[in-house]
């Protein structure tokens, strides 16, 4: 009888032990951060296994990845955040920073980030984050062009323009489709690089800067590329010069980091920084983009999802991003690893870095695109002077600006 | 998403919160002091004591305290920020803590006043939240360029009842049914126009019941201030008596200030609009409302209502049959297409939010001032373009289609169906793939067509180098894709015109031509009519062959409408509402167009 009792108390015990350790399990339920991207390929490989990793160093955090088509990316996160649909987490470039954070859409994480923290990055990339008196992101990776070129066709990349631009005469032989020089030249993206290099500037003391000497110098050269020393490939789009580098057909490409994928096995190449303009004396410096992991305003774990960005700009995640998925990353300490100093390419894109021009993330910049390609377009197709497509691209900038306010 | 109208004379930046500014005004400064001569917080603390007490009464005070900022860090925006003066007192005097929402939510204001006192005078409203009845009210101290710390305020005040009115909505739509049902009965050539009143009478109501909620709270609220600037003037013993002298009359200035306001001019009216929660209409409602409007327009159309009921259950398994696809269509085009047309008298502000700007959209695309007509964003050169386009293209399109339809009538054709595949096969490859092979083609350097040229001896053409090759480039791609949809009209229709007709004609001696002209094409007629109608509205919208082949190169002078408006949207910064605008225009013209060729083909069938 006792036996008996005691059995029920017991097996009551071990129900009530069950059910105590099952709320527990229940309760230690971890937080669930949806994080957007656009990677594709070994940048998202990179990417899931820095997740993976992060899944094991803690139970708290539970970290869904959402790929989304990088097309609609933007207009994604500008639409889905504001009605609460949006993810906690995501990565994207900088540019886009200086509206979202007008709008509402990013959250600004100045409050918990301290020194220390900071000093992770190159300085560079971390500023390019800040809008305001706030900071809304911390850097995963830099992107700029360099100088690709197929080592079978140039031994020793071009350190100066004209040496760039002789040797690419020498490669050139239109008649037979073999070009010395590529780039998306009427992308005002690629442009900017010999815009920076003549000592020109996008906006200057608050002002649309684009038609300075300097800027009219910097779009005489690039015409000259392919009116006078037909250097180039007409129409260039990024389908034709990968498919021309494939080919063997072009020696020398300007292109960020991202063409690395593009390129096919076999093909000979290696990376170096873009040439120092010879009229100036001073390089030419490509925009720098900034990659970053950012937060939305509508995120119900703010705190836990700066433990995440925190992780994922950490030297253990940015070895995993830059050995596998072949990222210029934001975070110094990795340059100094023996994994690092194998990868020579990657090694270029650092040096370029020194000689980089942060694009600016304020919404005036996002409405020099399109005035530009038209006026780089009129360039290239030989319509008018240099000064006439900028003056026209100017006051289309500013109209722009007027319908923004 | 929220819409906001804001084109109502009164100010909403100076609302309820009005006095709470005026209070704060005088403790920030007499703060702001304080925390500069660093008086060892007492003073700081001693001026937030009395600030509580003096509260009017309609104000109940949340949470009030001073942010002052201690050295930067390795960049500028890294500052410590510690609370000088807390309602709670248990916080005076500490950091703001890493990992408190609350903390970090003030850390941002002040970085945010921080911010704005580069532009601003040193107080604003931070955040007016209507439905809660709350106001917060932020300073930015600064002492010269140095900012110094930030002062909030945040209070709740009395609630005033502004519930939606019910009435309202059953008003107007009984006055619109009433309309409607008039010239229902009237019928006649305006018969149309009573569901269309019933639609603009629904598409008011979100506004005409703002504007009535509004007028009413701008009613309290002015005399509440009256109110409550009588409970200031008793109130303000503590207050320094030469800072009254200051305040008073601003103060007293703001029972009128509803007109004052009116010259500060449109910016800042706008600008202070969105601050005000009580003037933006929620966009679910309207979006339901505008489809409801819709769904009353079709039972309009469809006849009286009684009538309708009557059909519906006397055929109610055809309308069982019919309600998938019904709903489709109202969802998948009815509904965005009653969004666009609502969105084209707005303008979009940015981060989804929505200003009511009436007729100014369609203004700035039919008088625009910035592009005079011969520049390529014209509307009326686009215009232009767009019907050259589809004239050019529906005219090359039959053509081709007719010419390649009677030889494969040719009796002595052998192969006719091989012929007949090969031909149709344009029309079968989606569209957009035959548009890059097209484009690819085009290429002056790489493409087919120069290489061909030149192999002739013939230079090479640099197609998207000037509007008039871009343009035929376009025309090329779209005839290749357009003649066979023609073709298979016309070979239908041929295959019906009786023989003996011919023959007939035969017997008279006709000769070929007359035989085409006078029996083929009038026996034509009615099947190609409505294709080239078809083709032409089809061709009008053909989106993907321009944005595709020439991209409405050089500088968007191959541009049609329909690319235009959506370069509007989606590449030159986002401006729905004017995009919006232009699809409207485009659904106007194209609604004209159909109307007077439906008046054309019933006219021309009169006659035969």
């Amino acid at each position: 009888m006792i036996g008996r009792i005691c059995a029920k108390w017991l097996l009551l015990a071990v129900c009530f032990g069950w059910i105590g350790g099952a709320a527990r399990i229940a309760l230690a339920k971890p937080t669930e951060l949806v994080m957007w991207h656009a990677y594709r390929a070994e940048e998202r490989r990179a990417l899931e296994a820095v997740v993976e990793q992060y899944h094991k160093t803690q139970q708290t955090i539970r970290v869904r990845l959402l790929s989304i088509p990088y097309d609609a990316y933007a207009d994604k996160i500008s639409a889905a955040i504001p009605r609460g649909h949006g993810p906690d987490l995501f990565i994207f470039a900088h540019d886009r920073i200086g509206d979202w954070a007008k709008n509402q859409i990013l959250e600004p994480i100045t409050f918990w980030v301290d020194g220390p923290l900071l000093s992770r990055f190159f300085p560079k990339t971390v500023q390019m984050l800040a809008y305001g008196n706030a900071l809304y992101g911390l850097p995963l990776a830099y992107k700029s062009l360099a100088v690709f070129y197929n080592t079978s066709l140039v031994k020793v990349p071009p350190r100066t323009t004209a040496e760039m631009i002789s040797l690419a005469k020498s490669l050139t032989d239109a008649s037979k489709g073999r070009f010395g020089l590529a780039y998306e030249a009427t992308n005002f993206y690629h442009h900017a690089a010999w815009l920076h290099g003549f000592g020109g500037q996008v906006f200057s003391g608050g002002k649309v800067a684009l038609a300075s000497d300097e800027g009219i110098k910097a779009l005489g050269f690039a015409r000259d590329l392919q009116d006078k020393h037909k250097l180039l490939p007409a129409e260039p789009t990024s389908q034709l010069i990968s498919s021309l580098f494939n080919g063997g057909k072009v020696a020398m490409v300007l292109n960020g980091p991202w063409f690395r994928g593009e390129i096919e096995t076999g093909v000979p190449y290696a990376v170096a920084p873009m040439p120092i303009v010879s009229e100036t004396g001073k390089p030419a410096a490509p925009f720098l983009t900034s990659e970053a992991v950012l937060l939305s305003r509508r995120s119900k774990h703010k705190r836990l999802a700066f433990e995440v960005m925190k992780y994922l700009t950490s030297k253990a995640s940015a070895m995993v991003r830059m050995t596998v998925g072949k990222q210029p990353v934001a975070n110094q300490a990795c340059y100094a690893t023996p994994e690092a100093k194998a990868d020579p390419i990657l090694l270029a894109f650092r040096r370029q870095l020194d000689h980089t021009v942060p694009m600016e993330n304020t919404p005036a910049m996002r409405v020099v695109w399109a005035p530009m390609l038209n006026a780089l377009g009129k360039i290239f197709r030989g319509q008018g002077t240099a000064k006439e497509a900028l003056d026209e691209a100017t006051r289309e900038v500013m109209s722009l600006l007027n319908t923004m306010k | 998403m929220t819409l906001v109208l804001a084109q109502f004379p009164y100010a909403p930046e100076a609302d309820p919160s009005a006095q709470v500014l005026s209070q704060l005004k005088v403790t920030a400064r007499a703060w702001r002091q304080a925390v500069l001569a660093d008086a060892k917080n007492e003073a700081v603390q001693g001026w937030l004591l009395r600030f509580k007490k003096q509260m009017p009464r309609e104000f109940l005070l949340r949470d009030a305290f001073v942010i002052a900022e201690q050295a930067g860090g390795m960049f500028a925006f890294l500052k410590k920020k510690v609370f000088v003066a807390h309602t709670d007192v248990k916080k005076v005097g500490q950091e703001l803590q890493k990992d408190s929402a609350v903390d970090k939510a003030w850390f941002d204001l002040s970085a945010e006043a921080e911010q704005k006192s580069q532009e601003k005078p040193d107080w604003w409203v931070s955040q007016t939240d209507a439905a809660q009845h709350q106001v917060r009210v932020v300073a930015a101290v600064r002492e010269g360029e140095r900012f110094v710390g930030t002062i909030v305020l945040s209070a709740q005040w009395q609630q005033d009842t502004q519930r939606p009115q019910m009435p309202w909505l059953l008003s107007w739509g009984l006055a619109a049914l009433l309309v409607g049902v008039v010239l229902w009965l009237v019928r006649g050539p305006w018969g149309h126009l009573a569901p269309l009143v019933g639609i603009v009478a629904i598409a008011m109501y979100p506004y005409v019941w703002h504007v009535d909620s509004l007028q009413k709270a701008q009613q309290a609220r002015m005399d509440r201030d009256t109110r409550l600037l009588s409970s200031l003037v008793s109130a303000s013993s503590v207050v320094p008596k030469e800072w009254l002298t200051k305040v008073l009359p601003s103060a007293q200035a703001k029972s009128g200030f509803y007109t004052l306001k009116l010259q500060v001019g449109q910016s800042a009216r706008l600008e202070a609009a969105k601050v005000l929660p009580l003037v933006t209409v929620p966009w679910l409602p309207s979006f339901w409302i505008a489809l409801f409007a819709i769904l009353l327009y079709a039972i309009y159309m469809v006849g009286w209502m009684g009538r309708l009921a009557q059909t519906i259950h006397d055929h109610i398994g055809a309308y069982l049959y019919v309600t998938p696809a019904m709903a489709g269509m109202v969802l998948l085009v009815f509904a965005p297409f009653s969004v666009g047309i609502l969105l084209s008298f707005f303008r979009h502000t940015g981060g989804g939010n929505y200003l009511f700007v009436g007729l100014q959209n369609f203004r700035d695309i039919l008088f625009s001032q910035l592009y005079p007509f011969p520049h390529p964003l014209n509307f009326y050169f686009t215009l232009l373009v767009t019907i050259l386009w589809t004239v050019l293209n529906v005219g090359l399109h039959v053509i081709l289609g007719l010419a390649l339809a009677l030889l494969l009538k040719n009796p002595l054709l052998r192969m006719k169906e091989v012929y007949r595949v090969l031909l149709i096969l344009p029309w079968a490859i989606p569209n957009y793939i035959t548009a890059l092979i097209w484009k690819g083609m085009f290429h002056q350097q790489f493409g087919a067509i120069n290489a061909l040229l030149t192999s002739v001896g013939l230079e090479g053409v640099s197609w998207f180098s000037s509007a008039s090759t871009a343009f035929t480039a376009n025309l090329v791609t779209n005839t290749w894709l357009g003649f066979p949809f023609m073709m298979v009209v016309s070979l239908g229709a041929l295959g019906s015109i009786p023989s003996d007709l011919y023959e007939a004609a035969d017997v008279d001696g006709a000769n070929r031509w007359q035989k085409f002209r006078y029996i083929t094409l009038p026996l034509l007629k009615p099947a190609l009519f409505p294709a080239i109608i078809l083709g032409c509205i089809w061709t009008f919208n053909m989106f993907n062959i321009i944005y595709l082949v020439s991209g409405g190169e050089p500088g968007g002078a191959t541009d049609i409408l329909i690319t235009e408006a959506y370069r509007w949207a989606f590449q030159r910064g986002e401006r729905y509402g004017y995009a919006a605008a232009y699809s409207t225009i485009i659904f106007l013209i194209l609604l004209v167009y159909s109307l007077t060729t439906n008046r054309l083909t019933r006219a021309t069938e009169g006659v035969n």
